[in-house]
């Protein structure tokens, strides 16, 4: 009898071991770090196969860093997608927050360390600079060879979208991190809004197309009582510095959009980068920036005001047309019922082609897995969840769920064009959405999110973005995007800050006319002297290395 | 510090003159501390505006709300009174001993210390390799690291030292050595009483710089738990200005909105009473050390 | 006043001094002197030394990822600090930072001992106590808030250009200027930093014996001669350190202040070297650089503190070391 009792509890005792010896962690580092075939078909055992679900067969946790920028759900695994998301694919995920202020300073700190957790994710913390610093040594994982087999989903969308693929490939031709790419109202800039009551008032019956018309608008508003306090004294235009007026002024006038996202760094219609204050058009930009200025057409602070002085006057009513302001400011002001509308694309007599830059719809890297990571596989399975399309759900979960939450549960189309969603209660906006369903960014992840929130201030800023700029859109330089080397970063680092600063300063001092016009030439050759000739072929160099890689 | 029966003509048109001077003064510096109490309670746009530069407007409570709804908030005071009562006490005994051993004119290598002390103003390692060096001795998420790191600095060092060489007379230690004292009797005996107005000085700058302390918390700790005040503020500084960020990309309903874009502001300004309170309590405490003269009578006999 | 320290120099140390074999008897003698020192030596070996090694940084191309010292060295050594010079804003940078900080350590160090000094003057002890603590408030605005008040002030419409108009001037649009930016960023730290200052002086004053004063006035001594005479020498010492000190401090500018004051158009003379590097780092993260450069930055520091000791060693005694 003992004997039998022993060699049962034996020999379960073994069968027990060589189960659990399958659910043991692989040795992910080794096998696909040291693994030179272009596909890695054999799935790990504790894996269920690609596209089933769960993914593990037992649960597995994963601890991973990330930034804590959410506004109230302090455990992140409270929120409703998580626990469905674990239940989904028997992955528990240990989060260890970060101060998003101090994020990659913090990260940086523990990759020195040595201390690193599984997964690091980041949204726009992580950059691709991080890459590069990291995958060649080994301390995030080259994905390259994972990708294929676990990811099918991201891989569409990397051949889908060639941005996709060309941001997230390293310079040594490899993958080290995944992208979060996302066409949200979130990342359309707010251009150029008047109230209509101000052009009622002022007698103007049609928007300007052109900067002669923006010009004899903006005179007509310099005439009358903007904030009905019964003073003439308002401000026709305001602009918080001249960033805004890159994107709505320098285009009309060169028909390059880079002015203000890639450092006035474009491409010309035969692919090669220029610089765009050199071009045709800049000083006619200044020219007529000034000649606002000096009549006080243009705020006289605006150089110097910041972002929450610059809110205040917008919403005191006293600005007729304010560029780079949000409408969803206006909330709770007099304004918010007023109906506004935004200038269209313009043209000027230097150029004829209406031109918009195309907003920035990704971040190159928003999570990457370290050396430290157990189970890769499963984490960049769980990972390619986020890269499913609409119509490509599991379980009413895709890429778009991270965003708004789960479809016809927590959002809805208004209708069956697809063109409008409201949120349905209890959730009201990316607040409840934060607190009680998903943390809404920072994710990888590919999201289509055109349809606009219906109703509101946001549905009148997009709608009019809508006909205004968006059928004029075109890429400028990729500069959040490219890649460079170390060589090519020590010698433009200075370079471009000299570069820039410069720029900066003299664009100022142009418009507010503490530099005089006539002294433009001058100007362009201390650009000339400050090297931009030899930037300009660095960026040349990495961009066509850019659009080489991946294939 | 006249004699009153002794002033002349001249001497009274000068303390007028000084009075009325630092009469305005005060005023001046009261302003900026007056500001931030009227910004605390306004409507921001009203303040950005420059139309809150005397008086509240709009008032409001949203900042302070903000501020103490959230719970932490008592946990950061805990944490920072503890990290300042025992960071001062460690402070002022690393500090002090050492300042005296230097102000010692018969203290061998009292040179070769103050150049090697001196050097670690000029050249440091940076945050790397600091980090690294708190790694190896454990003080990662340990609250002792709070109380250890800045337990001194040459420049404090330098500021007692001066103190004891020119207000302690030598003859003091002279004649306590003849007596037959030792120097850690001479030190807590004679020299400490004699010296309260340094240590008050000490007390009040370490306190604060404790109190202040940002960096070490946000490099350091991890744990919610272990984070002090300044940290806790600056969380909730920057989880509004987030909500604030938020509602940009969606439409709320404008009553929320409103509120949200009016407490990221407010909070800045709330944050600075709630932290700078009990500190400015603790001047006036310390500020019974400086008024008399105290070597009275010490030498004489 | 100043030539009597030499001859209080301690008779026990200057007869003990003359014997070279008894430093070791005063080595043995004053034991305890090297277990007063001990923890600040710990301390500084610990935190300070121990981590210095971080400063080849700037002779390395440092990557993080390989570690500081397994990286790679930059050939030539000088490599960063040759970028740093040969930036075209290299010179603007240095002045500017020289200026704002002589500027600054020119003023710094005046405006609160004369605050103390006159603070001194006054008898009434609720006055003297209730000035102390109001000065020294401001002390504790952040930055942020005190720049965005100096914003407001200085606005086109603001408070100052109000009283510029009321008196009969012309508003003048103070934020963008260059000449007005030194003069705002000074005297907006004085602003906050006086009364916090004076503190380190109101405890030395109080340390001077009363009678000394009744001697002078006795002597038939003025309020300026027994100002000179009592009052000046307490507080000399401590003044004349803080001098040296702060000489080791003059490429020390922080840059977070200047940022947040500097607009597009005042930068040829608001961009200072730590606000030129946080923008190079902005672009591409290189601590490379900004360790040379802060190295560069130290020496200077270093080499000033030193020529400024040197001075104040032959003129009046006082001295580091």
């Amino acid at each position: 009898m003992k004997f039998k009792r022993a060699g049962a509890l034996i020999l379960s005792a073994v069968v027990l071991a060589s189960a659990f010896a399958g659910c043991g962690p692989s040795k992910p580092s080794t096998s696909s770090a040291a693994s030179t075939s272009s596909q890695a078909t054999k799935i790990p055992d504790y894996m269920n196969p690609v596209g089933k679900y769960p993914i593990t067969k037992e649960k597995i946790t994963v601890n991973a860093i990330v930034p804590l920028n959410s506004t109230e759900a302090k455990d992140w695994n409270s929120l409703l997608a998580f626990q469905r998301l674990e239940k989904m694919t028997n992955i528990h995920w240990n989060f260890e927050y970060v101060d998003s202020s101090k994020f990659s300073d913090q990260v940086n700190i523990r990759m020195a360390s040595d201390d690193l957790p599984e997964v690091i994710t980041g949204g726009t913390d992580l950059t691709a600079t991080f890459e590069e610093t990291y995958g060649p040594t080994g301390k995030i994982l080259d994905l390259t060879n994972l990708i294929p087999t676990y990811m099918p989903y991201f891989s569409k969308r990397r051949s889908e979208v060639k941005d996709i693929k060309y941001a997230n490939t390293s310079l040594t031709g490899k993958i080290y991190g995944l992208p979060d790419y996302t066409i949200s109202s979130g990342n359309i800039p707010s251009l150029s809004f008047m109230d209509k009551k101000t052009l009622d008032k002022a007698g103007i019956t049609s928007i300007p197309k052109t900067t002669d018309e923006l010009y004899t608008m903006l005179k007509a508003f310099s005439k009358i009582d903007i904030d009905g306090n019964g003073k003439v004294d308002d401000i026709p235009m305001d602009s918080q510095g001249t960033g805004t007026l890159r994107q709505i002024i320098q285009p009309a006038f060169q028909g390059y959009t880079g002015g203000s996202v890639s450092d006035e760094w474009d491409i010309d219609a035969t692919g090669k980068v220029v610089w765009m204050p050199l071009q045709k058009g800049f000083k006619e930009y200044l020219e007529f920036l000034h000649k606002l200025y000096s009549e006080k057409l243009l705020d006289n602070e605006f150089l110097t005001i910041k972002s929450d002085q610059f809110a205040a006057k917008v919403k005191s009513g006293a600005v007729g047309l304010f560029a780079g302001f949000t409408p969803t400011g206006l909330a709770g002001t007099k304004m918010e019922k007023d109906p506004l509308v935004e200038l269209p694309a313009l043209t000027s007599p230097t150029n004829s082609k209406q031109v918009a830059q195309q907003p920035n719809w990704m971040a190159t890297t928003a999570a990457v897995l370290t050396k430290s990571c157990k189970h890769p596989e499963a984490v960049l399975s769980w990972f390619d969840l986020f890269y499913r399309k609409e119509g490509e759900e599991v379980q009413n979960f895709c890429g778009k769920t991270s965003l708004l939450g789960y479809e016809n549960e927590n959002w809805k189309y208004t209708d069956s064009t697809k063109t409008k969603y409201v949120f349905i209660d209890p959730v009201k906006s990316y607040v409840e959405l934060n607190k009680q369903i998903m943390i809404t960014y920072g994710w990888p992840a590919y999201i289509d999110n055109s349809p606009m929130q219906a109703g509101g201030l946001m549905e009148t800023k997009i709608s009019q973005n809508k006909t205004n700029y968006a059928p004029y859109y075109r890429e400028s330089y990729p500069l959040k995007y490219v890649r460079f080397t170390n060589e090519e970063n020590d010698s433009i680092t200075t370079a471009q800050t000299d570069l820039d600063t410069y720029l900066n300063m003299m664009e100022g001092k142009f418009i507010n006319g503490q530099e005089n016009l006539s002294n433009y030439d001058q100007f362009i050759s201390k650009c000339k002297q400050l090297k931009v000739d030899n930037l300009t072929k660095t960026m040349q160099t990495a961009l066509d290395r850019y659009e080489k890689a991946g294939k | 510090m006249g004699i009153s029966m002794y002033d002349t003509k001249g001497d009274k048109v000068f303390k007028a003159v000084d009075i009325f001077l630092l009469i305005i003064i005060t005023l001046l510096c009261a302003y900026p501390m007056w500001f931030v109490l009227i910004a605390a309670v306004s409507n921001p746009d009203l303040v950005q505006n420059g139309q809150v530069m005397f008086l509240p407007k709009d008032f409001t409570w949203d900042g302070y709300q903000a501020v103490f709804q959230n719970n932490d908030i008592l946990i950061g005071y805990r944490n920072t009174i503890i990290y300042t009562v025992f960071g001062t006490l460690l402070d002022l005994v690393v500090t002090l001993p050492a300042a005296y051993a230097l102000s010692r004119h018969d203290f061998v290598g009292r040179n070769i210390f103050t150049v090697i002390f001196t050097i670690t103003m000029f050249f440091s390692g940076g945050m790397i390799p600091g980090y690294l060096v708190v790694q190896r001795m454990h003080l990662i998420n340990n609250p002792l690291v709070m109380i250890i790191i800045g337990a001194t600095g040459m420049y404090d060092i330098i500021l007692c030292r001066t103190f004891f060489q020119s207000s302690i007379p030598s003859e003091l230690t002279d004649a306590a050595q003849i007596d037959g004292c030792s120097n850690t009797q001479l030190f807590v005996k004679v020299i400490l009483p004699l010296s309260k107005p340094i240590v008050a000085v000490m007390t009040l700058f370490f306190a604060i710089s404790h109190w202040n302390n940002y960096f070490t918390a946000m490099l350091y700790l991890n744990k919610p738990d272990l984070r002090p005040l300044q940290l806790v503020l600056q969380e909730i500084l920057i989880q509004s200005d987030m909500m604030a960020q938020l509602i940009q990309n969606q439409s709320v309903d404008p009553a929320t909105a409103a509120k949200i874009e009016r407490t990221k502001q407010l909070v800045r300004y709330a944050s600075i009473v709630v932290s700078s309170l009990p500190v400015m309590c603790l001047y006036p405490l310390i500020q019974k050390y400086f008024v008399k003269g105290i070597m009275i009578g010490s030498i004489k006999g | 006043m100043l030539r009597k320290k030499k001859s209080e120099a301690p008779v026990g140390a200057a007869i003990a001094v003359r014997h070279q074999s008894s430093r070791r008897k005063l080595m043995k003698r004053n034991w305890e002197l090297y277990l007063f020192i001990l923890p600040a030596t710990l301390y500084f070996a610990l935190f300070c030394y121990w981590p210095m090694y971080g400063v080849i940084i700037a002779f390395k191309r440092y990557n993080i990822g390989t570690g500081i010292l397994q990286s790679p060295w930059v050939h030539p050594w000088y490599h960063y600090f040759k970028m740093f010079f040969d930036s075209a804003w290299f010179t603007t940078t240095v002045k500017n930072t020289l200026v704002l900080s002589l500027y600054g350590f020119v003023v710094s160090n005046i405006l609160p001992l004369l605050l103390a000094l006159m603070v001194n003057e006054v008898q009434n002890m609720v006055f003297k106590k209730t000035v102390q603590t109001i000065t020294y408030l401001p002390y504790f605005i952040s930055e942020v808030v005190l720049v965005g008040l100096i914003d407001l002030m200085f606005a086109d419409k603001g408070v100052v250009n109000h009283m510029v108009t009321a008196c009969g001037g012309t508003a003048t649009q103070f934020l963008s200027s260059d000449v007005a930016f030194p003069h705002l960023y000074v005297w907006s730290g004085e602003w906050v930093g006086t009364g916090y200052g004076a503190i380190i002086y109101f405890a030395a004053l109080s340390n001077v014996n009363p009678e000394l004063y009744e001697a002078a006035v006795i002597d038939g001594a003025n309020r300026f001669q027994r100002i000179i005479h009592v009052t000046m020498p307490a507080v000399i010492p401590t003044f004349v350190m803080l001098l040296i000190l702060g000489a080791g401090s003059i490429m020390s500018v922080s840059y977070t202040k200047v940022l947040l004051m500097q607009t597009t158009t005042n930068l040829e003379v608001s961009e200072v070297i730590n606000t030129y590097v946080y923008k190079t780092g902005i672009l591409h993260t290189q601590y490379s650089l900004s360790t040379a450069v802060g190295l560069f930055n130290n020496v200077i520091n270093l080499i000033l503190l030193i020529i400024v000791n040197k001075i104040s060693k032959t003129v009046s005694d006082i001295a580091l070391w």
